[in-house]
């Protein structure tokens, strides 16, 4: 059996009292396109965070590709590539001097993060205003420039957090090129994203996480007999009707804000 | 009358921005009783404050009451200067006081623009600046009014309205200073400018000793010179307009007060200038325009040569150094010695020795101490929160495989050598334009700089850390550090620069400058060692911070 791209076990992170992540194991194979969803603060940005050591578990553990991120973090971040939330771009560098930094961050010599960020920039569409600064970029724009800068050092598995929030068709239609190339070369994609459209075209494995517990994961068939099987429905589910069975979001809205006209 | 009322949304518009500040500085004073030590650094930073506006605000009245009540009301002119030095010079020196909205969130509301113009003004009068330059206004006029009570309402409207100039001026500087900074050409005039401003200050002495017929200048008639001018600058306009007053000439005063009713018309005009570029969306991006369709490919540019130091380390500096030059008041920063430099060589009146005063005599000397010693505490307002721009951008450094020392170190060395450029700059300005400071000078400010820069560099990796505040470095305004830092930063520099005194007065005693040097190296070498003793904690401590670090930098709105 192959090692695991990303496992957890009992992942758990409290703040205070309250429990933001509760007991998680996730499992993703090397090579899945995973999207990780859930409603507004269930957990996932925590969860993302911890995956990526910027938030240390209160109690659980985490492996990248059979890596103990714990105790191995710079070999785990070697080997990742990580869009955050708020992009944690720099706003005064060129697009191009970003990348150059992001890459002899991870160690790419001169040259070699030179080249790349040329590649990147002309693959995102970003190469044809080099002198302004990421500050002055519209949010699409930022947004390729944080993937872009997430791949540079070619990691072999990718957070990314909201990918998709703010980005119009185009810009969008250009990411969803990059992940696809990433996946054919092997590489794993973890994501989290609102736009459940874009995450059932894009992804063969989903989980989903409801106040801090997982409540599912599986691939999108296993997801769908799961749901038919609780006799939610018997035609063919889209990822919506699946995650709003689950996550149990069917309110009636009629009788509010009716000021609103 | 009717044209000052305003609308019913404009006034609800303005009640909010108020409820706003008002609410910003609750909720930071409820924070800072949470958070302890932010409270305690609090507590002698508002005191400071406070003293520093009623002891002023006595002096200068006790002084008015005098100059009044002796029958000598002309030299209240030198009052008001103070006051007006103080105004626009304070916001330069610590603009970590300073508060301003920032522009773009306001545009998004549906504001006239005499709505906008007055937010913009009126927002931060609360400040310790316009607080303790009220409050010292406020002295000067109970002064006068003791002294000569009928004068209490002409001397209140006068100065009402001087201060009212004052907070124009110091708003109208800063916008135009932010324009003028934002662009590299506009950025590279305004240094000429300021180099020639230099120059200019340099003839001035020769030129006031031309104008006395060749003699030694004596301090009193280039006094009475100065005096025959600055009667028709605002702050000796004020002045003039409250002196004819109390002499009973109400016409002169009439005359100097409409003066400076022109002056803050004309300031006003410029601010407005300014405000209005804002308020219709102006754009100070330095990027070229859109090329037409079917781009070339981005040619492979190589970043900087690493010196030999690790990548990651020299990917920081390089980071840092390009960061720092595209930041309007970062660059400001770089630029003030400069200006200090101005203000002592106009102190000398350039190298004529005369009988001046032995401080202005050796001031070419003292200048290149004094401007490193400035340069340093002016980069302490980022070297102690040194990873506040970088905003959500921090994550960056807990989602990388470098050690979080490799980070500290690149910006320690962007700041090594940021210091490095303004002491040459100052040294430089110094030899070409008077003399090169002397040799022991100059080895005891290599020695003392060499002590200091690593003291205030651990300092500023510890507090960056236990204290961040997310700044941004791409207007004024809007670099209020954690009070923590800055109260650590005075503590700091008082050891330091108290330890470099006592040496230097050491060797004095022996009547021997130079033997301060050795002496500073040993202690530079002990300091050295305590930044190599916080480098080696850093990893550790950014690993157990990064949550607060992420939360306070990524947080959105201002700080």
């Amino acid at each position: 059996m192959d090692t695991p791209a990303i496992a957890t076990d009992g992942l758990t992170r409290r703040f205070g009292e309250f429990v933001a992540v509760d007991a998680v194991n996730l499992h993703v194979a090397p090579g899945q396109f995973f999207g990780f969803l859930g409603p507004n603060g269930a957990g996932k940005s925590t969860t993302i965070r911890m995956l990526t050591g910027l938030l240390a578990p209160t109690a659980g553990r985490v492996e990248i590709l059979g890596l103990d991120l714990a105790v191995h973090p710079v070999e785990v971040k070697r080997q990742i590539g990580v869009v955050p939330e708020g992009m944690a771009l720099f706003g005064r560098l060129t697009g191009a001097e970003y990348l150059d930094f992001v890459g002899r961050m991870y160690g790419l010599d001169r040259a070699t993060a030179a080249r790349r960020a040329a590649d990147l920039l002309d693959f995102m569409e970003l190469a044809d205003q080099p002198r302004k600064v990421v500050a002055d970029y519209s949010h699409g724009m930022q947004k390729k420039l944080a993937l872009a800068a997430a791949v540079i050092h070619g990691p072999r598995v990718l957070f990314l957090d909201e990918p998709f929030e703010g980005v119009d068709a185009v810009a969008s239609n250009t990411l969803k090129a990059m992940l696809q190339r990433m996946i054919a070369r092997g590489a794993t994609i973890f994501l989290t994203s609102h736009v459940l459209e874009i995450v059932e075209r894009l992804c063969s494995h989903v989980a989903i996480i409801h106040q801090g517990r997982l409540v599912a994961q599986g691939s999108l068939e296993e997801l769908r007999a799961g749901v038919r099987g609780s006799g939610a429905g018997t035609g063919t589910m889209t990822l919506e009707q699946i995650f709003l069975q689950i996550v149990g979001g069917t309110r009636d809205t009629t009788q509010e804000l009716s000021w609103l006209g | 009358m009717a044209r000052l009322k305003l609308p019913p949304e404009t006034r609800g518009q303005f009640a909010a921005l108020a409820r706003l500040q008002w609410q910003a500085f609750i909720n930071t004073a409820f924070r800072s009783l949470r958070s302890g030590l932010e409270l305690v650094a609090r507590i002698p930073i508002a005191i400071f404050f406070i003293l520093f506006g009623l002891g002023g605000a006595t002096g200068l009245g006790v002084a008015a009451w005098h100059v009044v009540h002796t029958g000598e009301p002309g030299l209240l002119a030198l009052l008001v200067w103070i006051v007006f030095a103080f105004w626009q010079l304070f916001p330069l020196v610590a603009n970590t006081f300073m508060e301003q909205l920032d522009a773009p969130q306001l545009l998004r509301f549906p504001l006239d623009f005499r709505a906008y113009a007055l937010i913009r003004v009126a927002y931060g009068l609360l400040g310790p600046l316009p607080v303790v330059g009220g409050l010292w206004l406020s002295g000067m006029t109970l002064g006068i009014t003791v002294a000569q009570p009928g004068l209490l309402p002409w001397t209140a409207l006068v100065l009402l309205v001087f201060a009212a100039f004052n907070i124009l001026l110091t708003r109208t500087i800063f916008s135009w200073a932010e324009r003028w900074l934002a662009q590299r050409r506009t950025r590279e005039i305004m240094t000429v400018v300021l180099f020639l401003c230099l120059i200019g200050f340099q003839f001035s002495g020769p030129l006031i000793s031309r104008l006395s017929g060749g003699r030694a200048v004596r301090l009193r008639p280039v006094a009475v010179e100065i005096a025959s001018v600055q009667r028709f600058l605002p702050p000796g306009m004020a002045a003039e307009a409250v002196a004819l007053a109390a002499r009973g000439r109400p016409a002169g005063a009439l005359a100097y007060a409409a003066g400076l009713g022109v002056c803050i018309v004309a300031v006003g005009w410029l601010l407005g200038v300014r405000l209005r570029a804002e308020y219709r969306g102006e754009n100070l991006s330095e990027a070229s325009a859109r090329p037409a369709a079917g781009t070339v490919r981005t040619a492979a540019r190589e970043g900087w040569p690493t010196l030999g130091l690790p990548g990651p380390v020299a990917a920081v500096l390089e980071k840092e150094l390009r960061s720092f030059m595209r930041s309007p008041p970062l660059v400001f920063i770089l630029l003030m010695p400069l200006v200090v430099l101005a203000l002592l060589l106009l102190g000398t009146g350039g190298p004529s020795h005369g009988d001046v005063p032995a401080f202005m005599t050796h001031a070419p000397d003292l200048a290149l101490p004094i401007g490193a010693a400035y340069a340093l505490a002016l980069l302490t307002n980022f070297s102690y929160n040194a990873l506040g721009a970088e905003g959500s951008g921090v994550q960056l450094y807990f989602v990388m495989p470098a050690a979080f020392r490799r980070v500290a170190l690149g910006k320690n060395l962007a700041h090594t050598a940021i210091i490095a450029l303004q002491v040459l700059l100052v040294w430089g300005v110094l030899t070409v334009i008077s003399r090169a400071p002397s040799a022991a000078i100059t080895a005891v400010t290599f020695a003392g700089l060499c002590f200091a820069l690593p003291l205030e560099l651990a300092a500023g990796n510890l507090l960056s850390l236990m204290f961040p505040k997310k700044v941004d470095y791409s207007t004024f305004g809007r670099q209020r550090n954690s009070r923590v830092a800055v109260l650590a930063s005075l503590v700091v520099h008082s050891l330091v620069f108290g330890l470099i005194g006592l040496t230097i007065a050491g060797a004095l005693a022996w009547a021997n400058l130079w033997a301060s040097v050795p002496a500073l190296l040993v202690l530079a070498g002990l300091a050295l060692g305590a930044w190599a003793l916080v480098a080696g904690r850093l990893d550790r401590l950014a690993l157990a911070r990064r949550e607060t670090l992420i939360e306070e930098l990524s947080r959105t709105g201002g700080n």
